[in-house]
């Protein structure tokens, strides 16, 4: 097998030449170096770049039939479901180079909604085209389904963290996951905007309104933090993560 | 007296008893049992597994055979590939796949799978892209529960996962985690070649329920080499402070001329018939202590467990898979050696990896073993299953379901009773036949009495005698 580790990657994106694929999390697939140049252009045949969404659409809807993952290029998006009694249960937010769309896999049919919180750009993978093309290229497969494996231990992972905690750690956990994402995509650690509203931030973590407000404020005080409306900056990142008491 | 709760009590027989019912009897997951299968004719399991299609609306229940273990554990007795060799699964993985594609096409896509279990070798010897990839192509060939109430569970060998697999394993959609323990007594865990500890077990189990898990099982053994009832005891003292949800204690068989690897154990350092009957009572009397209901012979759970809660209302159901809430009465089997099971069939897919695959190169679903259930079965089946989840049979029941009379025709097994009755181990009226608590331990021995394929071989009395 040949590999040539030495191309960049931002040239043999073959979607986009103004995203840092680099960045994105199904650069592993799209540009893994075990794949020869030739399987490189079958991939980019089946990777499909949409249409750029407004804010406020949807991606897939819950029971959707499971037929695409998507990498966001720009843009945020919420997933959510809407419970028995009719409410928004948020259940993720996801940030440019992430996947969503993983919760199909086991169902065959998309368990939750996505929606955009921003105008947003998204590369798609087709899973009926994806897998004519594993016939082929059966390293790809392993690779595909090892990556969105990583994914969806991630997701679980961070639900988990937030469930057992307190508000206040809950809301601290939350600012440091954001923090740590912009930071994988070379963006500032400490300083960031919120993509969603209070109200969705404290849908997602359990919380009300009032409580994300209050521990928000609480946290500033502290000299932890300063924030005004979405924009946050995180003054005391060490302090901060002993307050969401991760290590 | 179909109102009554199921009795729980526990009354541990005497040797004399245990002497005399000394019948080794098969275990009734199913009338009739996977032993009464014979060699595949023709392709008569086709029109078998389109009936399944039929029953549209009721749930259905799926098994996935995972055969590789990276090790050998000298106890074990299950179908299974020893191997160190990693891309084995990948190719088991295609053929698993196909065999998925062909029986879904027989049997379509309208039913729910409401259970859904993992079971090995060791399902954990697959990776995490392996694991995803194969619960996406069972999604894509059945439709999947997303029900809370779906059961969908993965044995777990503790030394193959960490705690980002059970993550992913809850990502992927199980709700139920099983995990083989077996003893943790150092010399004993050496003696059978499989060594973990209870420590690394305790941090695994409560991850499991910090993820969300419910029903949490633990299986252990006893009978096992160098066991004793003080080791014994240190052990389950461990399983009590892990406190999983379910304990699955079985009989460890030695049958090294069935089971190969069991020759690799020296056969003096098994336990005795007799220490073994004082093995199991300890266990029982611990458990019991320590808060756990029996729900069957090898089966145990806390209360607050819904099986328990099941069983009370004589609601408790069983099938391959073992016991459980709601009824899923048909049963897919899919992998090497898996079994399924019908109203009205029973079959089972090559016990050989090669012969598997060859079956399937051919196009063909690899069903090497079947056999048809007839009416006489079926009657038969209503009598065995509730005997041993519930402890109990309706007679009226039976005879309005197939309108005959019960001593009319069930004349010779009833006088097969006899010394079941004089030993208090069952009661009979003409409403209901009830296992007593002391015949609790005989109940496969009792059920044995109604089981056809077992008419010529003597009774559990005359044997004795």
């Amino acid at each position: 097998m040949k590999s040539s580790t030495s191309y960049s990657r931002h040239k043999e994106c073959p979607n986009q030449a103004g995203v840092n694929c680099g960045d994105c999390r199904l650069s592993g697939i799209c540009l893994p170096v075990a794949l020869q140049q030739d399987d490189i252009i079958k991939l980019d045949e089946i990777v499909k770049r949409s249409r750029v969404l407004q804010k406020n659409e949807y991606i897939y809807r819950s029971m959707d039939s499971f037929t695409s993952v998507f990498a966001i290029r720009s843009g945020y998006v919420k997933t959510y479901q809407v419970t028995e009694s009719g409410e928004e249960q948020i259940t993720g937010f996801y940030f440019p180079g992430e996947i969503i769309g993983l919760d199909g896999i086991g169902k065959n049919h998309y368990v939750n909604n996505a929606k955009t919180l921003d105008s947003t750009a998204l590369c798609e993978i087709p899973f009926s085209r994806f897998q004519e093309l594993t016939m082929e290229l059966p390293q790809l497969q392993t690779h595909f389904f090892q990556l969105m494996s990583q994914e969806i231990t991630a997701d679980q992972e961070l639900i988990t963290l937030l469930s057992k905690k307190t508000a206040e750690q809950r809301i601290s956990t939350f600012l440091l996951t954001i923090s740590a994402r912009n930071s994988r995509r070379q963006l500032s650690a400490k300083s960031f905007s919120l993509p969603m509203s209070r109200t969705d931030m404290g849908n997602f973590l359990g919380l009300t309104v009032e409580t994300v407000s209050r521990i928000m404020s609480k946290i500033a005080k502290a000299g932890l933090i300063k924030h005004h409306n979405k924009d946050i900056e995180i003054l005391d990142i060490e302090q901060l993560k002993i307050t969401a008491n991760i290590n | 007296m179909l109102h009554t709760e199921y009795n729980h009590q526990v009354i541990f027989p005497d040797n004399e008893l245990l002497k005399r019912y000394d019948i080794s009897c098969p275990r009734y997951t199913s009338y009739p049992t996977a032993a009464e299968m014979s060699e595949v004719k023709n392709q008569d399991y086709l029109s078998n597994l389109k009936s399944v299609r039929d029953k549209s609306f009721e749930p259905l229940s799926l098994y996935v055979h995972i055969p590789f273990c990276h090790d050998i554990c000298y106890y074990c007795g299950c179908n299974k590939v020893v191997t160190k060799q990693k891309d084995v699964s990948a190719k088991y993985l295609q053929y698993l796949s196909k065999e998925m594609q062909l029986v879904s096409a027989e049997i379509g896509q309208r039913r729910t799978v409401s259970q859904l279990h993992f079971g090995g070798g060791t399902p954990t010897f697959l990776n995490g892209g392996e694991l995803t990839l194969l619960m996406h192509e069972i999604a894509q060939n059945f439709k999947l529960s997303d029900k809370d109430s779906r059961e969908f569970s993965i044995e777990i060998d503790p030394r193959t996962v960490t705690s980002s697999t059970l993550s992913l394993l809850k990502g992927l959609g199980f709700n139920r985690l099983s995990f083989g323990a077996q003893d943790f007594d150092p010399a004993v865990q050496a003696a059978i070649n499989r060594v973990n500890s209870a420590e690394e077990i305790q941090a695994l189990v409560d991850h499991s329920r910090e993820l969300g898990f419910q029903s949490i099982n633990l299986d252990l053994l006893y009978g096992l080499p160098l066991q004793t009832e003080v080791t014994l005891a240190a052990t389950l003292n461990k399983v009590i402070r892990i406190k999983p949800d379910r304990i699955a204690l079985y009989n460890y068989a030695h049958m090294p001329s069935l089971f190969k690897s069991q020759k690799a154990l020296n056969k003096y350092h098994i336990p005795s018939a007799e220490e073994k009957t004082r093995l199991f009572k300890l266990a029982i009397n611990m458990l019991c202590d320590a808060g756990y209901k029996m729900i069957g012979l090898d089966h145990f759970v806390l209360a607050e467990d819904e099986l328990y809660t099941a069983q009370r209302r004589h609601k408790l159901q069983r099938n391959f898979q073992g016991y459980s809430v709601r009824k899923a009465g048909d049963l897919i089997g899919l992998g090497v050696s898996a079994i399924s099971q019908g109203d009205r069939f029973i079959h089972q897919n090559s016990k050989h990896i090669k012969d598997y695959y060859q079956h399937l190169d051919d196009q063909n679903l690899a069903i090497e073993k079947n056999m048809l259930v007839n009416d006489d079965d079926l009657k038969r089946r209503f009598i065995i299953m509730p005997l041993m989840t519930q402890s109990r049979f309706d007679i009226k029941a039976w005879e309005s379901a197939f309108n005959e009379d019960f001593t009319h025709y069930f004349q010779q097994e009833i006088s097969q009773l006899t010394p079941y009755l004089d030993d208090n181990l069952i009661s009979l009226d003409e409403n209901t036949l009830h296992i007593l608590p002391k015949g609790k331990f005989f109940i496969r021995q009792i059920v044995s009495e109604f089981d056809q394929y077992r008419k010529n071989s003597s009774s559990a009395f005359s044997k004795a005698l």
